[in-house]
């Protein structure tokens, strides 16, 4: 796993024009230990080698010359030049460098067990790595990214990071949704090893379901990105790496607690089965039924959750070239929240789950979400010709979600089903690429929705989405290269969709790159699961699209500037980048026409986001690092009747720091590390609320506000470690978050409250500071053998 | 009070930007892979380093310090210290004795493919 990191960033670093030379062939040996007795003192001499199948062989300057033993050991590598370094690696061993002498065989012979001091190496990289060789605006998070806020799930996992806003859908179900370039995650295309991840009825609460001690890492692509992967994205792409039996440690626990109640359980670990199959299983539990009413508002301030998700994954290696992923994933996950006094007294989990079948008074929100995943990927290089791929991708998943937020009760039922084919080969040399490929979606929804008990609407499609493209990538040289696709689709309900997308990359000089993009894309809605917010909230539905799905369809454009330098003698990264989403179509959700109603309509007029970013990085110091980040937003939205046009939670301004400490590692790899994020968050718009009564007011703009999180870590050695840290340390609250909740002495009336009730404009933290602790245990890949 | 903390990074540069003099240096360092890279680079996280680029390709090891902490001479005995020879100072028999044998650049490089095994492999 190590290895594959560092030949990730090996390939940040590498770029290199292939000239066509001779070839080298040769084979990849390690010691033979099946017909050997275990035990020291055992003899050197005569060791017996074999041939390592599946072992990555490649020029250490150019990435792409990448190629795999065969069956028996055996590698052929083209474009020798002597002078040039070969790497030999496979996971388990030490990777082994040779230096090309004009020779035209060659033995390699790998040593078992990774390195601690390649470990080392991976450790020291950054742990947000921004690309500049990559047509792609692409930002990469690793693991140790991840552990500096110890994120319970992916929705939590942006809190360190300045390209994607993190926020509360409303006060009750502490639900989290992600914000990109000013515009909702629904617009950025969320995908799970490369597969669709959160959307359709999950586009929202899918994050939940992705556990954070199971990412390895987060790729975060701004821009329309590649046509491969559907015509869903629109802000971006967000691809979540999980841990795989390639990537995850032999073992891996993880504790939490929080001061919230919350306890969680990871385990991940890995088993080779045979030299072909290796397995991964993954396990998430998160128990949480401590009630929490800290602003004596008489609603719980956190959820009471009960999660399990559970993942197991087979790698297959063929010897001749042939790779596959299969992987099956299910979630159950329950939660329960609403008013503080239902949860008092003798009822227990049943009772309380137990309200989502009958109508109650006592206003609560019980949510239960049960899902099954299945993929198979499968790939194929040809052994004479590593450039040509064909790689198949397979996934369905069921998805049934049921609540009931007070009076309204919702039941949808999503089954997704895709299968997409991709085939990569070149045009005359590896400077020029192609990849061509169809897709085929299905996916049905069927929802009821029901108010007091009787069926208002029972919406139901099946979409089937037949699609090609194609997709050119080439690089001329080292200053340029431009990644063009097309993909067409045709939708049965909704006519054609034709998605084009362009992105360039050109270095002004080696170290500084401008970048371009440009593209098309397009979604259907499913208005109740993406709102989830109003539904903490007595506001009717008016569906003034006449029951009719919009497609929304989107074009962005943006550029980014990439520098890197050296500041103070030390590497700093300056990231500058401009963002604009025109929509041409779009599901307009107005919650300005009236404080009881929320109001879904077809875009009338314009509707845009434009954002700015600025980003620096510096590696301050042997032990420090820092990241300063400033973000700026513009999101437009014409609405009927004169309603504001600017979107609400929102901020305008977001600025953004941090400071990250690692000690010297000590002789057992031990450290302590420190991360500390500063965040401002700028004033954002809530629903107009003025012709409420004066007690359920709430001003227009929200007050800016701070806020701070706080991690330490201690590694005792690179299989133990624990942490506390502290999230929101300033304590700041939003002040009475709730509409028509008892923040006064004077009882609020049934009336008002059935009037009034709005839980739903949030614009920041409810809880207030919380103390979180947990460990993390594991064990890692094997180290060198020696005395 | 609460700007200071967004603002903590501009004070920490003014902060590193007016300190004592500083000097960069480069010189050769014998070494093989990535593993040397590291512990040529790892001697130096000493108080007094504050930049120190080790290539595996050109051998050159680049060195930024502050003059009144710390001495040239200083340096490659820090780097010598660990097992690699400097074009000043050479490494200990000792010391080079310990370090993993795919790093002993002494005899012919060894990280790279020869048939003989390691001497730390079995």
């Amino acid at each position: 796993m190590r290895l594959i990191l560092i030949l990730a960033s090996l390939l940040l670093v590498c770029g290199g024009s292939a000239q066509n030379l001779s070839s080298l062939r040769g084979k990849v040996l390690i010691v033979d230990q099946s017909d050997q007795g275990e035990g020291l003192g055992q003899s050197q001499e005569d060791p017996e080698y074999v041939g390592l199948p599946g072992a990555y062989v490649r020029w250490s300057h150019d990435a792409s010359s990448t190629t795999v033993t065969d069956g028996f050991g055996f590698f052929k590598i083209s474009n020798a030049n002597v002078g040039d370094t070969l790497i030999a690696s496979m996971i388990g061993y030490s990777p082994a460098g040779w230096v090309f002498d004009g020779s035209s065989y060659v033995d390699i012979p790998l040593s078992l067990g990774v390195d601690l001091g390649q470990a080392e190496v991976v450790e020291r990289k950054a742990a947000t790595q921004f690309s500049l060789l990559s047509p792609l605006d692409v930002q990469s998070l690793n693991r140790k990214e991840l552990a500096k806020a110890a994120c319970c799930n992916l929705s939590e996992a942006f809190e360190t990071n300045a390209s994607v806003d993190a926020s509360f859908t409303d006060a009750v179900t502490g639900t989290r949704q992600i914000r990109m370039l000013g515009l909702d995650g629904k617009y950025s295309q969320i995908q799970v090893d490369n597969l669709p991840g959160p959307r359709g009825l999950s586009v929202v609460q899918g994050l939940l379901f992705i556990p954070g001690d199971w990412v390895n890492e987060i790729h975060i692509s701004k821009g329309a990105g590649t046509v491969t992967q559907g015509y869903e994205s629109i802000t971006g792409q967000i691809n979540v790496a999980l841990k795989n039996p390639e990537t995850a440690d032999p073992h891996h626990a993880n504790l939490y607690v929080n001061g919230a109640g919350r306890k969680e359980f990871n385990y991940v670990s890995r088993y080779d089965v045979s030299r072909r199959w290796s397995t991964a299983i993954l396990i998430h539990g998160l128990h949480n039924e401590q009630a929490n009413d800290r602003n004596q508002d008489g609603f719980l301030d956190t959820p009471m959750q009960h999660h399990f998700v559970g993942r197991n994954e087979w790698k297959f290696k063929g010897d001749r070239g042939i790779r596959g992923e299969y992987a099956a994933t299910y979630v159950n996950t329950e939660a329960v929240a609403g008013k503080a006094s239902v949860f008092e007294g003798a009822s227990d989990w049943n009772g309380w789950m137990g309200r989502m079948d009958s109508l109650t008074s006592d206003w609560s929100a019980i949510t239960a979400i049960e899902r099954i995943e299945l993929s198979a990927k499968t790939g194929f290089v040809f052994p004479d010709a590593e450039w040509r791929t064909i790689g198949t991708q397979w996934n369905y998943y069921n998805h049934q979600h049921d609540q009931r937020f007070g009076k309204n009760h919702y039941s949808g039922n999503e089954q997704f089903f895709r299968g997409n084919v991709l085939y990569s080969d070149i045009l005359g040399s590896t400077n020029r690429n192609f990849t061509v490929g169809a897709t085929y979606v299905y996916n049905a929804f069927s929802e009821d929705f029901s108010v007091n008990d009787s069926l208002r609407m029972s919406p139901s499609r099946k979409e089937s989405v037949p699609g090609a493209f194609v997709e050119y990538t080439w690089n001329p040289n080292e200053r340029w290269s431009v990644i063009g696709g097309i993909r067409y689709d045709r939708h049965n309900l909704f006519r054609h969709f034709l998605s084009p997308r362009f992105h360039a990359r050109w270095s002004a000089t080696e170290n500084t790159s401008i970048k371009v993009a440009a593209g098309k894309g397009y979604r259907t809605s499913n208005q109740f699961m993406e709102q989830l917010g109003t539904w903490a909230s007595q506001r009717q539905w008016n569906l003034n699209y006449y029951g009719k799905t919009v497609p929304e369809e989107a074009t962005n454009f943006g550029l980014n500037i990439t520098s890197k330098f050296r500041l103070n003698y030390r590497e700093a990264t300056l990231t500058l980048d401009g963002y604009s989403t025109q929509f041409q179509n779009k599901l307009v959700v107005d919650l300005d026409r009236s404080t009881g109603t929320i109001d879904l309509y077809a875009l009338e007029g314009q509707s845009f986001a434009n954002s700015a970013q600025a980003e620096f990085n510096w590696d301050i110091h042997r032990r420090w690092d820092m990241r300063m980040a400033y973000r700026w937003v513009n999101a437009h939205t014409d609405r009927t009747s004169g309603n504001p046009t600017l979107d609400p939670f929102v901020s305008r301004h977001r600025a953004f720091s941090q400071f990250s400490y690692a000690s010297q590692l000590n002789d057992r790899d031990g450290q302590w590390r420190g991360d500390l994020t500063c965040q401002w968050i700028g004033a954002q718009r809530l629903p107009t609320t003025s012709s409420n009564p004066e007690a359920f007011q709430r001003t227009d703009m929200a007050p800016d506000f701070f806020q701070v999180n706080a991690q330490i870590t201690r590694q005792f050695s690179p299989e133990f470690s624990i942490y506390v840290g502290v999230e929101n340390a300033l304590n700041y609250t939003q002040d009475r978050p709730i509409l028509a909740a008892d923040y006064d002495l004077e009882p609020v009336s049934s009336s008002d409250f059935d009037q009034y009730f709005d839980a739903s404009l949030v614009y920041g933290p409810i809880f207030g500071r919380m103390l979180y602790a947990g460990l993390r245990w594991g064990i890692v890949a094997p180290k060198a053998h020696g005395e | 009070m609460k700007q200071v903390l967004i603002l903590l990074p501009i004070l920490l540069l003014a902060l590193v930007a007016n300190a004592q003099k500083k000097a960069e240096i480069s010189f050769e360092v014998s070494g093989v892979c990535g593993m040397c890279e590291n512990r040529i680079e790892g001697s130096l996280d000493v108080s007094g380093i504050i930049m120190a680029d080790w290539d595996v390709e050109t051998k050159d090891l680049k060195v930024a310090y502050k003059t009144k902490k710390i001495s040239e001479k200083d340096i490659h005995q820090l780097v010598a210290d660990v097992g690699h020879d400097t074009d000043q100072i050479k490494a200990s028999d000792e010391v080079y004795a310990n370090i993993h044998g795919c790093c002993k650049y002494r005899d012919g490089a060894s990280c790279s493919g020869d048939k003989e095994p390691h001497e730390d492999q079995r």
